[in-house]
């Protein structure tokens, strides 16, 4: 009985109190009051000196304290039966927090003497005021214990969202370099695309004057040397159309003619000697045995014609060459962004290829192209795909080597296959190289983010493709890609 | 004009653009002989043969990407070997980045870079004045030379060699 007594207590705290009440009223020995609170009437505040402690009959008191911060959190909230102000109190250090009528209060208001007298009292009501004191500090520490569980819950959620966070934060992170990536992609494609554009003008119109130079010339060359035109004009056409021999005979052709004939320039007869065989028999013929000075100044007229015919034909491969460029180019950074249209995959690699051709220059490029239908794709967005892989290629044998590239379909897929000799993928890391920021490059990188093999991935799973990565049986790494018929 | 044993060799794979060279170095064509390659293996050739037909190289004019091999990297190999240590070099590009131009200049001894497109009178400047640099440090006979090179540099260069024997 004695021992579940506080139970009493905590099973129904106002019965007990409104015993005590009872009892305190009808004695003559005490001098309590009864008092009413209001709704935010303050029963004393924090750091205050309490005198007295109230025993709660009716309403709510909120205990707040004010944090290092300043802030004042919620502390407890006291029911009837409650003690208000009891540990101050006892133990006569300043009030620990502030207490506030939540609701209207009733409650009964002793002094330390009443306090006292009370427990010392002889009645029955001794028992039932240390039932009352003794089930307010069970009721605190039931209170600090769920407490402590409550914050442990909270922190572990805590925990958890902070790790969320800072994937969410990876996330972000990943997300802007990628976008940045690709950012850059967009501008460059548009610069690209004009300076195509702007480059097209004088490029058009440098063929086409070459062009008309090639007809005008002749008629320039009739009216200008009435009787010898014919010659020259061969000459101009020889040049024109000149194909250059193996340059090991090449060099044996003029040595043999430095010999024949000592007395000619060098620069004079490297020309003589680069026109056709042919050519050279009726040059020999015309020259004879011991050309004299006349003979000499006849033929630097005709070279001059041949020079003019062979510079002219420079003059339209180059910019030709300039041509093909700039359509690669226009056709490689397309600004129909996000539009899929139907498109032949090896155009894309052959404006791709084109467009590194410098890169490329050391490194033997093997196409076995097999016949492939053509599919829905983002142009734009694909050729970088393969840029990627033909530039990590590249980077991997270190610009020496051979890529191989080959193209096929199966019922579902169209694929491309992308075949470097170099050292191949370390295992321990082949599971990782499409995760982005994978980079095993260090310097001289082109973009330096470690995101081209990612932002590949990504642009072929969009377009409902796959890319698989291997190490081939033969060495060097194969990176296949598949995109949907 | 005496034709001088003295080689240039030119090393560009672009057909067009060797043409060029050649055509604007042709008013030294006349002492100093033209050689050309596309490549950089074809130029070891070359210049092989130059060697053992006795002749000298004064100036390579060489492209900066070549099929297979980097115009620096040639240039550079070039520089170790005693028979082209002293030949005059050029690095003719049209992208060369920073770091292989340094390069150059720190390993191969890259006596002049000159970006594409280049002025006639610009190759023309610089060949002149290597090869002037070639004659005065490879050559006892420099009189020949006073005509096509820089005659100004030649001549004051004879006068302090007649000095130097005077005393």
């Amino acid at each position: 009985m004695i021992l579940n007594f506080a139970k009493n207590w905590l099973q129904d705290p106002t019965r007990i109190t409104s015993q005590i009440a009872k009892y305190l009223k009808a004695s003559k020995v005490f001098d309590v009051e009864e008092i009413e609170f209001d709704k935010n009437d303050e029963f004393f505040g924090e750091g205050d000196f309490n005198e007295a402690v109230f025993i709660l009959l009716e309403g709510t008191v909120q205990l707040s304290k004010k944090t290092p911060n300043g802030r004042n959190i919620t502390v407890d909230w006291l029911r009837p039966g409650a003690l208000v102000g009891l540990i101050s109190f006892v133990t006569g250090e300043p009030v620990l927090t502030t207490a506030v009528a939540a609701s209207p209060c009733r409650a009964i208001k002793m002094k330390e003497k009443d306090f006292l007298e009370l427990q010392r009292s002889r009645d029955e009501v001794a028992l039932l005021a240390q039932q009352l004191i003794i089930g307010n500090l069970i009721d605190r520490y039931h209170h600090v214990v769920s407490v402590h569980v409550e914050l442990e819950s909270i922190n572990e959620t805590l925990e958890k969202e902070r790790n969320h966070l800072s994937q969410a934060l990876k996330q972000l992170e990943e997300t802007q370099h990628r976008l940045i990536s690709q950012e850059k992609m967009a501008t460059l494609g548009q610069l690209v695309a004009g300076i195509a554009h702007e480059i097209n003008n004088p490029a058009a119109a440098m063929l086409r004057a070459s062009e008309n130079l090639v007809e005008f010339l002749p008629d320039i060359i009739r009216q200008a040397s009435p009787g010898q035109d014919e010659e020259y004009d061969k000459f101009f056409r020889l040049g024109l159309r000149r194909v250059l021999r193996d340059s090991e005979e090449q060099r044996r052709i003029l040595k043999e003619w430095e010999t024949a004939y000592p007395k000619f320039p060098r620069s004079l007869l490297r020309k003589v000697t680069s026109m056709s065989d042919e050519a050279l028999e009726i040059v020999k013929e015309q020259l004879g045995e011991k050309p004299d000075d006349s003979k000499r100044s006849e033929l630097d007229k005709m070279i001059l014609f041949y020079e003019s015919g062979y510079f002219l034909k420079n003059l339209q491969s180059s910019t030709k060459r300039i041509g093909e460029i700039v359509s690669s180019l226009k056709s490689y950074s397309r600004q129909d962004k996000g539009k899929y249209e139907k498109a032949d995959l090896r155009d894309g690699l052959n404006d791709t290829l084109l467009l590194l051709s410098n890169r490329l220059k050391k490194v033997d490029v093997i196409l076995n192209f097999s016949e492939i239908p053509p599919i829905d794709i983002i142009t734009g967005e694909v050729n970088q795909v393969w840029t990627n892989l033909i530039i990590n290629a590249c980077d991997a044998m270190q610009d020496r080597g051979e890529i191989v590239i080959s193209c096929g379909y199966d019922e579902r897929y169209v694929w491309v296959s992308i075949k470097d000799n170099g050292p191949g993928i370390p295992s321990s890391v082949i599971g990782e190289i499409f995760k982005p920021n994978f980079t095993t490059k260090h310097k001289n990188t082109s973009f330096g983010l470690g995101l081209g093999l990612s932002i590949s991935q990504q642009i072929i799973q969009k377009h409902g493709g796959k890319i698989r990565v291997k190490n081939a049986e033969e060495g060097g790494a194969e990176f296949k890609v598949f995109l949907p018929l | 004009m005496e034709r001088s044993d003295i080689y240039i060799l030119c090393i560009e794979d672009e057909q067009e653009v060797l043409d060029a060279v050649v055509r604007d170095l042709e008013k030294l064509e006349e002492q100093f002989p033209v050689e050309t390659s596309t490549s950089a293996e074809e130029a070891r050739e070359v210049i092989d043969k130059l060697f053992e037909d006795g002749k000298k190289i004064g100036l390579i004019l060489c492209d900066h990407i070549l099929p297979g091999d980097n115009g620096v990297e040639l240039l550079i190999e070039l520089h170790k070997n005693e028979r082209t240590h002293d030949t005059r070099k050029v690095l003719l590009t049209g992208q060369a980045g920073l770091d292989d131009t340094v390069k150059a200049l720190n390993e191969a001894r890259l006596h002049h870079y000159i970006p594409k497109p280049w002025s006639r009178e610009e190759l023309l400047d610089v060949s002149v004045n290597l090869l002037t640099d070639f004659v005065i440090e490879n050559e006892e006979n420099l009189l020949p030379y006073m005509i096509t090179l820089d005659a100004e540099r030649i001549s004051e260069h004879i006068r302090s060699r007649h000095n130097i024997s005077d005393e």
